[in-house]
């Protein structure tokens, strides 16, 4: 009887140990996932005042007491905002692949929570007979299932852009 | 006069990268992080031009708060653009029949995102 008690709690400290790390590494990339946001966040601030000062410079080139040799750069100081604008406008929207990723770590956080909870009450029912053995991998395969459903209904977080018109399409209009 | 353009998502990454691609653009902003705070600044006399959405969010999601718009007689015909991660074609079906004018998977880039709202605005 003792024996028993000896393995069954050696089984559940191995399974709780996984857990664990289980936890400890979506932990870890939560925290780069935040802190990658709240870059992407600075990054945006400052392209926002990039912009903003472009357009108070190209604002001061079309005033009509501007010299003629300021007015002569006005065009192709326009023309430079425009691209600039243009270039910010895709960088920010590159940005938004980090809440996808966040998206996706959120999934897998989901996953293995529940994922868990499956192995901690099977660790407690190790001293009984019946701990539920042939049930796990079928309870597993139904959790893995649902986790590839909802992940299988979201679009490729790919800057890939082939792999996004293979995917799904882009936009549509109804 | 600049068009204002809602757009209603419960991350603050998308709701600033959209709302600084679109100021960058001319186009005036406001926004909400759930359906339900949308729906309650439309009923409180917002007037967008245009509303951007997420499926996915607390509270009221995407797909109920353009239902809830639509009954709204002042926003029967306001273009509401759906704007998420979800490709799922059902979903795209459901938010075509209660009410949504297009759909666009994120992430989305300035040029396609201005490109598509001078579509649905045209003349903006």
């Amino acid at each position: 009887m003792s024996m028993e008690i000896n393995v069954s709690e050696y089984a559940a400290l191995l399974i709780g140990s996984h857990l664990q790390l289980d936890a400890a590494i979506v932990r870890q990339l939560k925290e780069v996932v935040s802190d990658t946001e709240h870059a992407a966040m600075l990054l945006m601030n400052e392209c926002q005042k990039l912009s903003d000062a472009a357009n108070i410079f190209e604002l001061m080139l079309s005033q009509p007491d501007s010299s003629q040799e300021m007015k002569a750069y006005r065009n192709e100081i326009f023309k430079h905002n425009h691209q600039l604008a243009a270039g910010i406008g895709e960088i920010i929207g590159h940005i938004q692949f980090q809440d996808g990723v966040r998206q996706r770590i959120e999934r897998i956080e989901t996953a293995i929570a529940k994922r868990n909870v499956l192995f901690l009450v099977f660790a407690q029912n190790l001293v009984d007979s019946d701990p539920g053995l042939l049930e796990l991998p079928l309870q597993m395969r139904e959790i893995l299932d649902e986790y590839l459903a909802i992940e299988q209904r979201h679009a490729a977080v790919s800057n890939d852009q082939e792999q996004i018109a293979a995917g799904t399409t882009k936009f549509e209009f109804f | 006069m600049a068009l204002t353009i809602l757009v209603v998502d419960d991350s603050a990454l998308i709701v600033r990268s959209v709302t600084t691609i679109l100021s960058m653009n001319g186009y005036k902003t406001e926004s909400a992080d759930d359906g339900e705070t949308a729906l309650a600044m439309l009923k409180a006399g917002l007037k967008p031009n245009l509303m951007i959405t997420d499926i996915n969010m607390p509270i009221m999601n995407g797909v109920e708060l353009i239902k809830q718009t639509r009954m709204l007689p002042a926003f029967r015909f306001m273009p509401i653009l759906v704007m998420t991660t979800e490709s799922q074609q059902t979903l795209r079906d459901e938010a075509k029949s209660l009410g949504a004018t297009g759909w666009v998977v994120k992430p989305v880039g300035g040029e396609l995102l201005i490109t598509i709202i001078k579509k649905l605005l045209p003349g903006a």
